[in-house]
């Protein structure tokens, strides 16, 4: 290092105060316009690259961003729910795939997602550990959710009830771990995967309880008449679902009535595809089908464009910026007039005082920069989550 | 080693003076000769605003005449070009400050070697470095301060920042050595030791030394006293 520079190094490590808040200023500075850029531009590949592998997408009429969201992401607020029935009108088409998805419940923060084994494959989703679920109450978890939850496969989770204080309410499911996903590095990472009719039952429609037809029952049974068994609420119902007691669960009421989220259609060409989106052009099922890639365009050329005033108006913060810290520089400058004296005296040219200061600038730049640098590169890994957090509504 | 030949020198407009005192626009000083041989001790002594620090300057080549010749060490600054002039003064000429002048951010030993970080950038020898370390040590170690070496000038006395001044005037064994009242802001004991330094180290290099001083019981330790009026007269040459 020639002298200047190290004179100029010296200046900096001895007046760490000054040099920190430099730095941190331009690091703030360079860093926000770039994190926004980031931020938005990979958040936006993501979100897209998964909108642009699920073709179709069948929901209650409403807001499609919200739909979309829940359904791709399992984040955002809960649609209305659709009829099972649906996803028995749509199969009887022939027109492709369809997978349906329940997203309503949760498990200390982590969705539980009720779907059926297309939805694995469909997604590309590997097991890591364990076997697919077999049977009601059994689940599967993301590697997210499985690292979170503390669980492998073999363990235990329960559904977090919904109204804590209601007696009346639903009761949470113990659900047997079978199996953990690999990390795909995407929404699925963090959800907990079990069969469409665990959660109509984690939602009450379904249930388990004693045979109220055998006579150990008794003592809660109120009357037998005519074949009908009515019974007092001292009839113990199963919070979890085993090998046991499985054969003695069961649904009340039409499952076509059953609650979806929304159906996930995959047709197998161009063609099927526009049949399918003509059926639910109109309104009057109370239902859309949407693209989600459309859906998530639309959300992202209003967020480009939030994103380019908010540069603006970064760029306008930074030019102030700048003019602070040129000021604070010229009379940091000043008062070391009798510093750069003395070296003059000594022998110091002009060139090599303003290199000494040069020095310092371009020491605080480069600081500055790889300090950007890795902020950058931190906030990649995130971006995605950052911009979920942002989309949870 | 230094001469003077009918030497003018004017302040130009506002204040340039290298000298802390303010309000010498208009100053001016004419020498018609002045010769020091090398080797000779002389206390340069004068009022203040008599050009004492002005003469200094004019020998360290920071100040250029309006007219006359300088030469030092047999080299006539006015034939040399600003980097000439520079580069001798970093590597023949040794200057000592009544304000020390050290750099808050550096060491001590990184103060004695200032002239080392100086001139780097025209020598291009790397290896220099670690002579001018040791010899930088070397310095300290004569005055007493080698433990200090990697202290801050906050951390030190006012004698010994100005034991430092000297070593740092001293680490290119300077034929000339040039001393702007060095002990202005000293108390008794820290003149006689700075005196002391500078002549010791004068005889050991055996280099020329121009003392500034306004303290008379100093004078006696000179083989010269220069009056500035006795070189000098003030105002254009006759």
């Amino acid at each position: 290092m020639s002298g200047a520079w190290y004179l100029g190094w010296r200046y900096l490590v001895f007046h760490k105060f000054k040099s920190t808040i430099l730095i941190a200023s331009i690091t703030l500075m360079l860093f926000l316009p770039a994190a926004t850029r980031v931020l938005v531009s990979d958040s936006a590949a993501a979100l897209t690259a998964r909108a642009d592998h699920t073709p179709l997408l069948l929901g209650a009429a409403g807001s499609p961003l919200e739909l979309v969201l829940n359904s791709l992401y399992f984040h955002a607020g809960q649609p209305s729910a659709i009829g099972n029935e649906t996803l028995a009108r749509m199969q009887a088409t022939g027109l492709g795939e369809f997978i349906p998805l329940n997203t309503r419940f949760h498990s200390r923060g982590n969705p539980i997602v009720g779907t059926t084994p297309d939805y694995f494959s469909f997604r590309g989703l590997e097991l890591a550990e364990g076997r697919q679920m077999g049977m009601l109450g059994e689940c599967v978890l993301g590697a997210g959710a499985a690292a979170r939850q503390g669980v492998a496969s073999g363990d235990y989770i329960v559904s977090s009830p919904e109204t804590v204080f209601d007696i009346a309410g639903v009761y949470p499911l113990k659900m047997k771990v079978a199996g953990v996903l690999e990390s795909s590095g995407s929404a699925d990472d963090d959800a907990i995967f079990v069969d469409i009719r665990t959660s109509w039952i984690i939602q009450g429609l379904g249930h388990g309880h004693q045979d109220l037809a055998r006579p150990e029952a008794g003592a809660g049974v109120l009357s037998r008449k005519d074949g009908v068994i009515t019974a007092n609420a001292s009839v113990s119902q199963y919070a979890e679902i085993t090998a046991d007691n499985v054969a003695e669960f069961h649904f009340h009421g039409d499952t076509g009535e059953f609650p979806l989220t929304s159906i996930i259609a995959v047709p197998p060409d161009d063609k099927s595809a526009t049949l399918l989106r003509g059926r639910y052009l109109s309104n009057d099922e109370g239902l859309q089908l949407v693209v989600p890639s459309a859906v998530l365009n639309d959300l992202l050329d209003t967020v480009f464009t939030v994103q380019n005033y908010v540069i603006l108006g970064l760029a306008m913060l930074g030019l102030a910026t700048v003019a602070v810290i040129m000021l604070v520089f010229l009379l940091s400058q000043q008062l070391r007039r009798g510093e750069f004296h003395t070296l003059s005296r000594i022998g110091a040219s002009k060139t090599y005082i303003g290199l000494l200061v040069t020095s310092e600038l371009a020491f605080v730049f480069v600081g500055s920069l790889l300090l950007v640098t890795l902020l950058i590169f931190v906030m990649k890994q995130y971006a995605l989550q950052i911009l979920q957090s942002f989309l949870t509504f | 080693m230094i001469e003077f030949r009918d030497v003018s020198f004017r302040y130009q407009g506002g204040v340039t003076s290298t000298s802390s005192a303010t309000g010498f626009s208009g100053f001016a000083m004419h020498i018609q000769t002045l010769v020091v041989d090398r080797g000779e001790r002389i206390a340069l002594v004068g009022p203040s605003g008599s050009g004492k620090t002005t003469l200094l300057s004019l020998v360290a080549g920071i100040l250029r005449p309006e007219s006359g010749t300088v030469c030092v060490d047999d080299l006539e600054f006015s034939r040399l070009g600003d980097t000439a002039i520079r580069q001798f003064r970093i590597d023949r000429i040794g200057q000592v400050f009544q304000s020390f002048e050290l750099l808050d951010y550096l060491s001590i030993i990184e103060n004695v070697m200032l002239p080392w970080y100086i001139g780097q950038g025209s020598q291009k020898v790397g290896s220099q470095k670690m002579e001018s370390r040791c010899r930088a040590h070397e310095l300290l170690e004569g005055v007493g301060l080698a433990s200090r070496a990697n202290d801050r000038p906050d951390q030190l006395s006012q004698g010994e920042l100005q034991r430092v001044a000297v070593c740092r005037a001293m680490l290119n064994h300077p034929p000339l050595l040039l001393a702007d009242e060095p002990t202005g802001n000293l108390d008794q004991v820290n003149k006689q030791m700075v005196v002391d330094l500078l002549l010791q180290q004068a005889q050991q290099q055996d280099s020329t030394l121009l003392m500034v001083t306004h303290d008379q019981s100093l004078l006696g330790r000179f083989d010269t006293v220069l009056d500035i009026h006795s070189v000098s007269s003030d105002g254009a040459p006759p």
